[in-house]
């Protein structure tokens, strides 16, 4: 094989081309003040849940990215409940990259003056997104209480990255066997500086707490 | 499975550094061991394009490297295969990401028409 033909050097990085564009989603948001925040969990866990109750809660301040394989109904629920929200229906992509993201933003001009936070509900998937940086400047990773306490060490990929674990659904606590300890332990095994949150989106317990952390995460960034 | 959409990248990638008529013999790859690829799902996505493309049916060569961190705590490198394993000069488990995360296309072998 080695005396055919000749050899064409590429030493092309795939991920380097979505870091590229994702380093100019980051520009975007810095441009337009906004606190990105990208959401992952796997699908059922809860974030359009908690993304209606922050929707109730920062209105117009709030900006949201949907993203699916199919349909527009998670856009419609935020939209319901008060903020902005752009759908994206990746059409079989297991999850969003800094390309789809760059796309939405510039289909989302011009952006409103009211706008202080964006978040992207990435698609309901435990492994894939966290391999695609989008330009955000949080990350979120939830695990709801019916899925078990043992998620954290199999899904590595994702916990060992995020800033943020949402444990979601804590109002079934006391209903189902779950150890809320052993998944903020196990977590933190893998990612010292987690911050670890229980919330019930449906109830609304923990929104306030997740609130006043983007409030001041975003106070950081833009003062 | 998303080894899919990064194979039909590939093939844009390489397609760009052909002449038209060019055939592939060869197309070498490094996967990062924490990239999200499994490489015997990206060669069989890889195979299945090509079958349906006019580029030839080159050989696969896929590269496995470890992954390179670098501790926060001690600021110790080392490379691993895996997320769980501790700092080996000080047993923390805060560190960043050096390489290992990506997929690189290193080279095609290529040969024009006679």
């Amino acid at each position: 094989m080695a005396d055919k033909g000749r050899k064409v050097e590429l030493r092309s990085a795939v991920m380097k081309k979505n870091d590229r564009i994702a380093g100019e989603n980051g520009k975007t948001f810095e441009e337009a003040r906004l606190l990105c925040l990208n959401l992952m969990s796997s699908p059922g866990a809860g974030k359009t849940t908690l993304l209606e109750r922050l929707a109730e809660r920062l209105g117009d301040s709030l900006a949201v990215i949907e993203g699916d394989v199919q349909t527009r109904r998670d856009a419609e629920r935020v939209e319901a409940a008060g903020s902005f929200a752009h759908q994206i229906e990746t059409g079989g992509s297991c999850h969003l990259d800094a390309e789809g993201v760059s796309r939405a933003l510039e289909e989302m001009r011009p952006f409103r003056d009211t706008w202080r936070y964006l978040v992207i509900e990435n698609v309901g998937n435990l492994i894939c997104p966290s391999g695609f940086y989008l330009g955000e400047h949080l990350t979120a990773g939830m695990l709801s209480v019916p899925e078990g306490d043992d998620k954290v060490l199999k899904y590595p990929g994702l916990f060992s990255k995020v800033d943020l674990m949402l444990i979601n659904k804590t109002d079934l606590e006391g209903k189902l066997p779950f150890d809320a300890r052993r998944a903020e332990d196990e977590c933190r095994s893998l990612n010292p500086d987690v911050t670890v949150l229980g919330v019930s989106a449906l109830e609304g317990a923990g929104v306030e707490e997740l609130v006043c952390l983007m409030e001041e995460e975003r106070r950081k960034l833009f003062g | 499975m998303h080894e899919l959409s990064l194979s039909q990248t590939i093939i844009d990638r390489i397609r760009q550094s052909m002449d038209e008529g060019d055939r592939v013999l060869e197309i070498a790859m490094t996967v990062g061991r924490l990239s999200c690829v499994n490489p015997a799902s990206l060669e069989f996505c890889l195979e299945a394009l090509l079958e349906e493309g006019d580029m030839g049916s080159p050989e696969i060569v896929i590269e496995r490297t470890p992954a390179l961190l670098r501790c926060r705590e001690c600021g110790t490198e080392f490379e691993t295969d895996d997320m769980y394993t501790p700092c080996p000069g000080c047993g923390a488990m805060a560190r960043e990401v050096l390489s290992g995360r990506d997929l690189v296309v290193d080279y095609v072998r290529v040969e024009s028409p006679d």
